[in-house]
C-alpha cells in the first residue's frame, strides 16, 4: 500500500513538472478564469490590430518570469517626452529572446521600478491603474514579444489554460468579391465565380485561436493568432498572404476569414473556428457557382 | 651687491608694469538675469475675465503646468487659461485635450477656435508645429495634417520607447534596439541599431533640424549615447556612427535629448546631469544637474540653453552659456512647474505664476 502511494504521488509530480515545463510563463496576476479578460490578442481594438492581452480586473501585476528591466515608460506630464499609450509600463528581458512587456500600471510604484536591474518570477511591479489608453474595463495590458523572429505572440500560448473558453459564434457570413459586392453566404443561392474575401460578424471580446475555410474539403485559407508580424510598416495576420488591420477588420462589426476563389459549379464552404483549448465550431455552406 | 640689486630691481619692475599693460584686456560679458513681471494666474481660475485681440495671438507662447494649460503675450498679458481633466499637448500652435480612449479629439488654435479634428484614437502629441498620434499598444504611430487627418502611419513590431522629430525628419526608437528615421512623408531614411549593449533598447531618441544626425541613449548592460550621422552618396545613403560614449551610472527611465537650431550640439539627460556633445569636434563635457531633466530649451540668440529639472519636489532652472559652462541656477520648491523661451527671454511658470526673466550680456 505504502509503495502504491509512493508511485502514485510520484507519477503526479512528474505529470505535473512535465505540464509546468511546457509553458514558459507564469501569469502575470493571480485567478485567471475565461472571462478574466477584456481583450484578447489580435482582436481588433481602437482601430488596430490588437497585440496586447488586457486583462478585466485591477490586481497585483508580478513578473512572469526572470528576467533584466530594459526599460521603465512612464506618464509625462511634466517633461517634453510623448505620452504612450502604454502609460506606465515595464519591459522585461528574457532568455531565448523574449520580451515581456507590462503596461498602465500605477504611477505610485514608478520610483521602486526605476530602481529595479534583475527580477525573479513573481516580483511585484504594483497594481494597474488609468495611465494607458483603454477602453471600459481594460486594466493590465500584457504583450510577449519574439524579438529574434520580430514577432508579437499570443501570451496565452505561454501560459497554462485555467478554465473555460467564451464560446465561439460563426455568423453572418458574407462573400465579397473584387468589386465590392456582398454575398451573404446564409441566404444567397448562385454568384459569380471569382475571388472573394470572406467575413464573419466579429465577436466583441471572444475570439478565435484559429479559422479555417474549406472549399469542397480543401483548405483555401487557414488563419492562427498565435503570432502578428510587422510587414511593409503595417502589422499583420499571417495566412496565404499578409493581412493588415483594413484587411482583417474594415468595420467594426466584421473579421476576416480569408480569400478564396470560387471555381464554376457547386461549391461548398464550411468555416470552422476553433478555440485555444482545440474546441470547433463549424459551418456548411452550399453555393451553385456560375 | 647693492650695486646689482639697484639695476635688477628697476628693470624687474619696468617689465612688470609693461606686462600689465600688455597682456590686460577688457573682461567678456557677463550674462545677467533680469525680472520683468510675474503674471497671476489664480486671479484667473477665481473668474477673473481674459480680454484678447486677434493680434495678442500672433507672438503666443504656450505652457502646461499641472492640469491646466493656456497662453500668453511676452508681455505679460494672459490669452487663455484651460483646465482640462486627463491629458493634453499643446504647442505655440495649438493644443488637444484627449482621455483615455477618446474617439474624436479637436484641434484648437490658440485662441480657442476649432483648427480641426482628429478622428483616430489614442495619445496626440504636438512638437512645434508638427502633429502625431501614438496608437494603441504602444508600437505604432501616425503623422497628422494640420487638420489632424492622418497623414500616414506606421506600425511597428515593438514599442516605441523613443521619439522625437525636427523640422525634416521623426525618429522613433524602439524596445528592441531599433531606431528608424522618416521623412516628412513617411519613407523610411535611417534603419539601424546603435548597439554595444547586452541589452538592446532606446531610451531617448533626437534628430537635427536637417535630418543628418540621430542621437540616441541605448542599452542596458552597456548603455551608450550616440550619435550617427547619414551620409548620402551615388549608391545610396547610409548610416555612420560618429560618436558615442559609454555611461558610467545606467537608467531605465526614458531621457531627453535635444539637438540645437544650428545642430552644432547636442544635449542628453544622464544619470549624472547633463551631457553635451559638441558635433564638430565631438567633444563631450558632462555637467551635473539636479534630478530628472524635463526641458531643454535654447534661447532666441542660441547663446544660451535653459534646463528645468526636477528632483521630489524641487524644481532648478540651470543656464549654460555657448562655451559649455555653467551661467547659473536657481531653484524653488513647488507642486507644478514649466518653463518657456522666445527670442531671449526666459518664462518661468510655477504653481499658479508664470515669471519673464531676459537675459542679457553685460
Amino acid at each position: 500500500m505504502k509503495k502504491l502511494i509512493i508511485t502514485l504521488t510520484t507519477i503526479l509530480a512528474l505529470s505535473s513538472l512535465a505540464v509546468s515545463a511546457l509553458f514558459a510563463f507564469d501569469w502575470p496576476q493571480n485567478e485567471i478564469l475565461s472571462d478574466s479578460f477584456y481583450s484578447y490578442f489580435a482582436q481588433l481594438r481602437g482601430g488596430t490590430i490588437g497585440t496586447s492581452l488586457v486583462f478585466s480586473e485591477s490586481k497585483e501585476v508580478k513578473a512572469a518570469d526572470d528576467g533584466h528591466i530594459i526599460a521603465v515608460i512612464s506618464e509625462h506630464d511634466e517633461d517634453e517626452l510623448f505620452e504612450s499609450t502604454l502609460g506606465n509600463a515595464v519591459i522585461l528581458a528574457h532568455k531565448d529572446s523574449l520580451v515581456t512587456v507590462y503596461a498602465n500600471l500605477d504611477a505610485e510604484n514608478l520610483p521602486s521600478l526605476f530602481a529595479m536591474t534583475k527580477v525573479a518570477t513573481g516580483t511585484s511591479f504594483g497594481t494597474t491603474g488609468t495611465s494607458s489608453w483603454q477602453e471600459g474595463e481594460g486594466c493590465l495590458e500584457f504583450q510577449v514579444l519574439d524579438i529574434k523572429n520580430r514577432t508579437y505572440v499570443n501570451p496565452r500560448i505561454l501560459m497554462p489554460c485555467i478554465g473555460k473558453e467564451l464560446p465561439l459564434s460563426i455568423k453572418d457570413v458574407v462573400a465579397i468579391s473584387k468589386k465590392g459586392t456582398v454575398y451573404d453566404l446564409g441566404t444567397v443561392k448562385t454568384m459569380p465565380s471569382g475571388v472573394y474575401q470572406l467575413y464573419r460578424e466579429r465577436q466583441e471580446i471572444a475570439m478565435p485561436y484559429k479559422t479555417t475555410v474549406f472549399i469542397n474539403g480543401a483548405v483555401a485559407e487557414s488563419l492562427t493568432y498565435d503570432t502578428l508580424t510587422e510587414n511593409n510598416g503595417k502589422i499583420c495576420v499571417n495566412g496565404k498572404k499578409n493581412y493588415d488591420v483594413a484587411t482583417m477588420y474594415p468595420n467594426e462589426k466584421q473579421q476576416f476569414l480569408g480569400e478564396v476563389t470560387f471555381t464554376k459549379g457547386k461549391d461548398s464552404i464550411m468555416v470552422v473556428t476553433a478555440d485555444i483549448l482545440g474546441k470547433e465550431k463549424q459551418i456548411v455552406y452550399t453555393v451553385e457557382v456560375r | 651687491m647693492n650695486k646689482k640689486l639697484k639695476i635688477i630691481a628697476p628693470i624687474c619692475i619696468a617689465l612688470a608694469i609693461l606686462y600689465i599693460i600688455i597682456a590686460s584686456k577688457p573682461l567678456s560679458p557677463e550674462i545677467q538675469f533680469v525680472p520683468v513681471w510675474t503674471l497671476d494666474l489664480e486671479s484667473y481660475t477665481k473668474g477673473e475675465e481674459i480680454t484678447s485681440t486677434p493680434e495678442d495671438f500672433t507672438n503666443a507662447v504656450s505652457f502646461k503646468m499641472g492640469q491646466n494649460l493656456g497662453y500668453f503675450t511676452p508681455e505679460g498679458k494672459l490669452l487663455s487659461y484651460i483646465t482640462f481633466p486627463y491629458k493634453a499637448t499643446v504647442s505655440d500652435t495649438s493644443y488637444t485635450l484627449y482621455g483615455t480612449s477618446s474617439q474624436e479629439m479637436q484641434i484648437f488654435s490658440p485662441a480657442g477656435s476649432e483648427s480641426g479634428k482628429i478622428k483616430v484614437t489614442g495619445f496626440p502629441y504636438f512638437m512645434e508645429d508638427r502633429k502625431f498620434i501614438f496608437l494603441p499598444g504602444g508600437s505604432s504611430f501616425s503623422k497628422l495634417n494640420e487638420d489632424g487627418s492622418v497623414a500616414w502611419t506606421y506600425e511597428g513590431f515593438t514599442p516605441i520607447t523613443a521619439f522625437s522629430s525636427s523640422k525634416t525628419g521623426i525618429v522613433a526608437g524602439y524596445s528592441d534596439g531599433s531606431v528608424i528615421s522618416f521623412d516628412n512623408e513617411g519613407n523610411i531614411q535611417q534603419n539601424y541599431q546603435p548597439g554595444g549593449s547586452t541589452y538592446q533598447v532606446i531610451l531617448g531618441a533626437a534628430i537635427s533640424e536637417s535630418s543628418k544626425y540621430i542621437a540616441t541613449l541605448s542599452g542596458q548592460g552597456g548603455q551608450r549615447f550616440v550619435i550617427s550621422k547619414k551620409t548620402d552618396a551615388s549608391y545610396g545613403s547610409h548610416t555612420s556612427i560618429v560618436f558615442y560614449k559609454s555611461m558610467e551610472e545606467e537608467l531605465n527611465r526614458q531621457v531627453l535629448i535635444k539637438f540645437t537650431k544650428d545642430e552644432k550640439k547636442v544635449f542628453y539627460n544622464s544619470a549624472t546631469g547633463i551631457g553635451i556633445v559638441n558635433c564638430r569636434n565631438f567633444k563631450n563635457t558632462e555637467l551635473p544637474v539636479k534630478g530628472r531633466i524635463l526641458s531643454i530649451l535654447e534661447s532666441g540668440s542660441g547663446k544660451e540653453i535653459f534646463i528645468l529639472s526636477k528632483e521630489g519636489n524641487t524644481y532648478t532652472v540651470s543656464t549654460i552659456e555657448s562655451f559649455d559652462a555653467f551661467a547659473g541656477s536657481f531653484s524653488f520648491n513647488a507642486e507644478s512647474a514649466c518653463i518657456a523661451v522666445k527670442d531671449n527671454s526666459l518664462f518661468v511658470g510655477r504653481d499658479g505664476k508664470i515669471s519673464r526673466i531676459d537675459i542679457i550680456h553685460r
